[in-house]
């Protein structure tokens, strides 16, 4: 893809129907986008990580399966998600305006 | 494979994290690893999740807010902009009428070193990371290369005029330097401090 995805925001738009594990949050990425956007899954836990120290999502380990830490979006994150949707939203359709319709549509 | 890989993870990480963070991130990645591996398999697990060193580099950068790498290997992009840069003035001034005979690389210089400070900012924005010394040092040993070639094959940089204009530029662009970045050094002296 020629533009720039915000992994950031896909993380947290994976997180905000419930909270997941990283596994779960790469796979939910990639069914919900049909298979084209697929996160490199050890970069996703740096964004993860990042989104943590920003107080947009919060990791606690799962107390069932020990190697699996589950994150949950927190307020601050839903309003982040929110403003970079908004954004988003705007650049597509600016983008869209300009950019001819695909032929036979 | 797993325990292999979750080896060179921790191998790569060596000890830029902090002993319990690094337990954490290297038992987070077997989780993932594992649970990958049931719905596929183990290489492809491991394929998908990424090159082992890439990997640790994120997590550490993630960790600590800036590169870790060496500054002598994070400045090495300016020095191959820097020798591009120089490559393409002959090119130019034999292609660009107007720079014939109006002595050599009289505009060049100055435009290099413009574009050299503003590759400089982005590589210190991107890695932030205080690049200055390695940089000034590989650009100087690059120097000292085209001056060593200049003497015995190109004899029109030996003009005094080259000279005196890229000694000009040189006291330009660390003058620049010197101002510009200033900041930014105080800036990731203080962000090293706090990590």
């Amino acid at each position: 893809m020629a533009f720039r995805t915000d992994t950031k925001a896909l993380v947290m738009a994976a997180l905000a129907d419930g909270p997941k594990h990283g596994y779960a949050v790469a796979k939910a990425v990639r069914e919900s986008s049909g298979g084209l956007l697929k996160l490199g899954e050890g970069q996703l836990y740096p964004a993860l990580y990042a989104l943590e120290a920003e107080g947009w999502v919060i990791g606690e380990w799962d107390e069932e399966e020990t190697n699996r830490r589950i994150y949950r979006l927190t307020d601050e994150g839903r309003t982040e998600l929110a403003g970079r949707v908004s954004k988003w939203h705007e650049f597509a359709d600016a983008v869209a305006r300009v950019l001819p319709q695909p032929e036979g549509a | 494979m797993i325990e292999s890989y979750i080896r060179s993870l921790d191998v790569a990480i060596g000890d830029r994290l902090p002993a319990e963070v690094k337990a954490q991130r290297l038992r987070e990645a077997e989780g993932h690893l594992r649970m990958a591996a049931e719905e596929l398999n183990q290489l492809e697990a491991i394929r998908r999740y990424g090159g082992a060193r890439a990997v640790a580099n994120a997590m550490v950068r993630v960790h600590r807010g800036y590169e870790t790498a060496s500054t002598w290997r994070l400045s090495l992009p300016l020095l191959v902009g820097a020798v591009l840069g120089y490559a393409i003035q002959f090119p130019l001034h034999s292609l660009i009428p107007g720079l014939r005979g109006r002595g050599p690389f009289a505009y060049e210089v100055w435009l290099l070193a413009i574009i050299y400070i503003g590759q400089f900012v982005v590589r210190v924005a991107q890695t932030r990371r205080w690049l200055f010394w390695p940089a000034q040092v590989e650009r100087l040993g690059f120097t000292v290369v085209v001056c060593l070639l200049a003497r015995s094959r190109i004899p029109h940089l030996l003009s005094f005029e080259f000279l005196v204009i890229s000694i000009r530029a040189s006291a330009v662009y660390l003058a620049l330097n010197a101002l510009t970045l200033g900041a930014a050094a105080l800036a990731d002296r203080r962000r090293v401090r706090r990590a």
